[in-house]
């Protein structure tokens, strides 16, 4: 795959970076370096590195980051992915993996954050990488470390078939206590009893780490998730109160703050500091705790980095005149938390400069960009019945509610919900959930004299009980913290259990769910808009 | 599945809050029932009705979260009280105002229909179903970073919580209440803020009576005390009184008995 040089006539300086990027970058060469901020920077290059930067980018390569090697990730770099490249942006400038907790195997299995947090995968993983890891290491890379890297630890390592969920969807294993416990350890009398009616990965019906074990847990299978763009993230929305939940918002337990409950698939953490004990604890295999000050420094990093597609293969480069303004890394860098309305920040910002008159005769790239346009209408303004979703249905809005996409994805630039946490979209739960006979399957049964789940009722059948395993009401079963929407394109499969392949099946698990009748016209202009977030 | 009546033309839309005062209390004719709600697919957005011995009722529009109407949900009865008018029918339903309505918490599969807009057109609607425009978003942070001053003299004072029945959600309309409350405790320094739940009911028109389940208010109670603390009222200031016996209901105006109050004593 080869791209038009993003801006004619502006190439010299970009490929001077270009230049310094391979003598610095070590495996980075890949990585199209466009800032100064690269430290030792050399000046003009001589005119042949244009032809060798063409063959460079069309030769196969690893972009593989290795945890423990030592890299500078530039303060813009650049990774290919199916339909076109992502851009990582550092405002901090440019990043030393050496030694820097997020690239360092600060455990005992060789993996570092950056093992699952890969920047050419938008800094998450995509099922291809997962596989091409595979092939390339036999199955030995610390990737698929048998905690969670394999449909559970006790089953023959490096066999295919005990790696499957992450082969084939990239989905990792979650093992939360069962019971579950408060924030403070204490245990938790959940709502509803739990049984496992099926577990194709055996984990859940393990002596060791199952449900029955000495520790028992229950598992889980969920993909990971964008360390980037976390001030959208992390931002709480409302003074006090979580409008879902009408109960106040968590704090932060060291300062007292008021939390935006919107991280990982459960909300289960309140902070990224305490996010990264958890992954340090469970991927990472550490012994030990993380220092103060890897921790201040992981943060730190996170919140810095900038993530969003930036070229498309056939749209160009997303940054490029004429301009729309909410696409590429630097507008999430420059972007305000907050939520999206229509006239003066719409939840992607504008698409308008792209429009073409009906019947306009139009090259591919405008064709393209003129659907993106009308994709982000779709997605902004296009009505249909948003029906038995719990937390969006159940909290006055009405069942069903007649609104679009932008209704739950309503937050600035990233398109998650600033009315934080979790919601049952139904794809967790049976029937709603796309067929994944690979996944576990549990019943649980809510006592007769709580509230029951709102559209299931007392008996209800899951793949995975979303924020109930954290909580224990039977009103949560199933529901799912929603992620952002950025880098989609450099990171299928989507949804928390990976059950939609492709922005395809993404799209069509909404159409079937709440029977969109979308054209195929729409359904087009839809993928195409999602893919170039 | 009944049918409902057709309307020829364009029914005007009238604001819900419109004075029934005017009417004496015993001319007044209420209705209060519990029956499948049934949501009518017009046009702008739709628009929503309950059914009652098959006749429909209109109850109003699906509106915002802002809003004083907050719409049932199919797949579950709803509870309704309000009062009969003789204005036109609107969505093709005889028009309750004003009206309760409240989500019966049990799962009921049989209600669940979507009837299409069978000519029928709604007027008065503030948006469509697009998203918010800006001036109400505007107009809506502004109202939320809108803060009551409370000066001295400190007196007691009450902030009542009103909750749908059998529900412990406190949506936003609610939760701004303990929120003041708080305000006004940190104001006047208050040693006292007493959490009284009430265990409210409903007195239906065909006689059936329906009160609260106790688990309910014990909830209700834990859940202001918790947020009253959790948002900076000294644990020792807080004291909950869950009254376990149901309050007198009859029919006239329920949704007062589902309540707990905050009375705040400086
Ligand atoms: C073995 C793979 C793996 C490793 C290693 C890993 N993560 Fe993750 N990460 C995940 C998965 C899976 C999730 C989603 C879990 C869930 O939703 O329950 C996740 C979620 C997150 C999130 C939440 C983002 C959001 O928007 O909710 C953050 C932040 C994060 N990881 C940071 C880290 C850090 C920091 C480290 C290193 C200390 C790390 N991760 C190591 C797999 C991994
Ligand atoms: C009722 C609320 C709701 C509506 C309406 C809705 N979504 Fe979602 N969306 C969610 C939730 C919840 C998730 C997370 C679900 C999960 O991970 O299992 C999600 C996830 C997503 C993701 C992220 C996938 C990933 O893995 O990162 C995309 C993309 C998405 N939705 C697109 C859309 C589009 C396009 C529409 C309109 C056709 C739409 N959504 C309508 C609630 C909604």
């Amino acid at each position: 795959m080869q791209y038009p040089s993003p801006r004619k006539g502006a190439n010299w300086g970009r490929l001077s970076l270009i230049g310094a990027g391979l003598l610095f970058g070590g495996t980075f060469a890949h990585a199209q370096l466009a800032n100064q901020e690269l430290p030792g920077a050399v000046g003009n290059v001589a005119g042949h590195v244009a032809s060798q930067r063409e063959q460079a980018q069309e030769a196969p390569r690893n972009p593989w980051l290795e945890p423990g090697r030592s890299e500078v990730i530039p303060s813009l770099a650049l990774y290919d992915n199916p339909h076109g490249q992502i851009g990582i942006l550092n405002e901090d400038g440019a990043v030393q993996t050496k030694g820097h907790p997020f690239f360092t195997p600060l455990g005992t299995n060789g993996r570092a954050c950056v093992t699952c947090h890969q920047p050419n995968d938008a800094m998450s993983i995509s099922v291809e990488t997962v596989q091409r890891r595979w092939k390339e290491t036999g199955g030995k890379d610390p990737l698929f470390a048998p905690i969670d890297g394999s449909n559970c630890p006790s089953l023959p390592q490096g066999d295919p078939k005990s790696h499957s969920l992450l082969l084939e969807k990239g989905l990792f294993r979650i093992f939360l206590p069962w019971p579950p416990k408060t924030a403070t350890g204490a245990p938790l009398k959940p709502e509803f009893t739990l049984e496992v009616v099926s577990d194709p990965t055996g984990c859940n019906f393990d002596p060791v780490y199952g449900l029955k074990g000495k520790n028992p847990m229950i598992s889980v299978f969920r993909r990971p998730r964008v360390v980037g763009n976390l001030k959208y993230v992390m931002q709480p929305y409302a003074q006090f109160f979580n409008i879902k939940l009408g109960t106040p918002l968590e704090k932060d337990p060291e300062t007292g703050v008021r939390v935006g409950m919107n991280l990982l698939a459960d909300s289960r953490q309140p902070t990224l500091k305490a996010q990264a004990v958890e992954a340090g604890i469970t991927h990472l295999q550490m012994t030990g705790m993380m220092t103060p000050e890897q921790l201040a420094v992981l943060e730190k990093f996170e919140r810095q980095i900038f993530v969003a597609q930036i070229r498309s293969k056939r749209g160009g480069d997303l940054t490029d005149t004429p301009a729309v303004d909410g696409l590429g890394p630097a507008a999430l860098r420059d972007g305000k938390p907050g939520l999206g309305n229509i006239e003066s920040n719409p939840v992607f910002r504008f698409y308008d400069a792209w429009r073409a008159d009906k019947g306009a005769k139009l090259d591919d790239q405008a064709a393209f960009r003129a659907s993106v346009a009308r994709g982000s209408d779709v997605f902004f303004k296009r009505p249909f019945f948003i029906r038995n979703v719990t937390y969006i249905n159940s909290i006055g809005l009405g069942n069903p509610v007649k609104r679009q996409c932008a209704t739950c994805h309503n937050a600035s630039h990233t398109g998650m919900d600033v009315a934080p946490g979790w919601i049952d979209l139904g794809t967790a739960n049976l029937p709603t959930a796309n067929v994944s006979p690979d996944l576990p399957v549990f019943k649980l049964t809510c006592r007769p004299d709580v509230r029951p789940h709102p559209y299931l009722g007392r008996v209800i059948y899951t793949h995975d009980p979303g924020r109930a395993i954290i909580s224990g009401k039977c009103t949560d079963i199933g529901a799912i913290t929603m992620q952002q929407m950025r880098g989609l394109s450099a990171r299928a499969p989507y949804f928390a259990n990976g059950s939609a392949a492709s922005l395809d099946d993404l799209v069509s698990y909404y159409d079937r769910r709440f029977n969109m009748g979308l054209t195929s016209t729409e359904r087009q202009d839809l993928i195409n808009f999602l893919s170039v977030l | 599945m009944m049918h409902a009546r057709r309307i020829a033309g364009a029914v005007a839309m009238i604001g819900m809050v419109a004075s029934s005062a005017a009417l004496a209390q015993d001319q007044v004719k209420r209705l209060n029932f519990v029956g499948c709600p049934i949501v009518r697919d017009t046009e702008m957005v739709p628009c929503w009705l309950a059914e009652h011995k098959g006749e429909l009722y209109y109850l109003g529009l699906q509106l915002d979260l802002q809003d004083p109407f907050f719409p049932p949900q199919l797949l579950h009865k709803a509870l309704v009280e309000g009062v009969v008018t003789d204005k036109p029918r609107i969505c093709g339903g005889i028009v309750l105002e004003p009206v309760k309505v409240a989500t019966m918490p049990e799962l009921d599969p049989s209600c669940n229909t979507i009837l299409p807009a069978e000519g029928h057109v709604i007027t008065g609607a503030r948006r469509g179903t697009g998203p918010d425009p800006d001036v109400l978003s505007a107009r809506n942070q502004l109202r939320a970073r809108q803060v009551t001053k409370y000066d001295p003299p400190f007196e007691k004072k009450t902030f009542t919580v009103y909750f749908d029945f059998d529900d412990t959600y406190m949506p936003t309309r609610a939760n701004r209440n303990v929120t003041e409350a708080m305000r006004y405790a940190t104001a006047s320094k208050a040693g006292s803020v007493r959490v009284i739940a009430y265990r409210g009911g409903a007195k239906l028109s065909d006689g059936t009576k329906l009160t609260e389940q106790d688990a309910v208010i014990a909830e209700r109670v834990e859940n202001i005390r918790f947020a009253l603390v959790d948002i900076g009222v000294p644990a020792e200031a807080v004291s909950v009184e869950p009254k376990v016996r149901p309050e007198r209901y009859t029919g006239v105006d329920d949704y007062k008995t589902r309540r707990v109050e905050i009375v705040v004593t400086p």
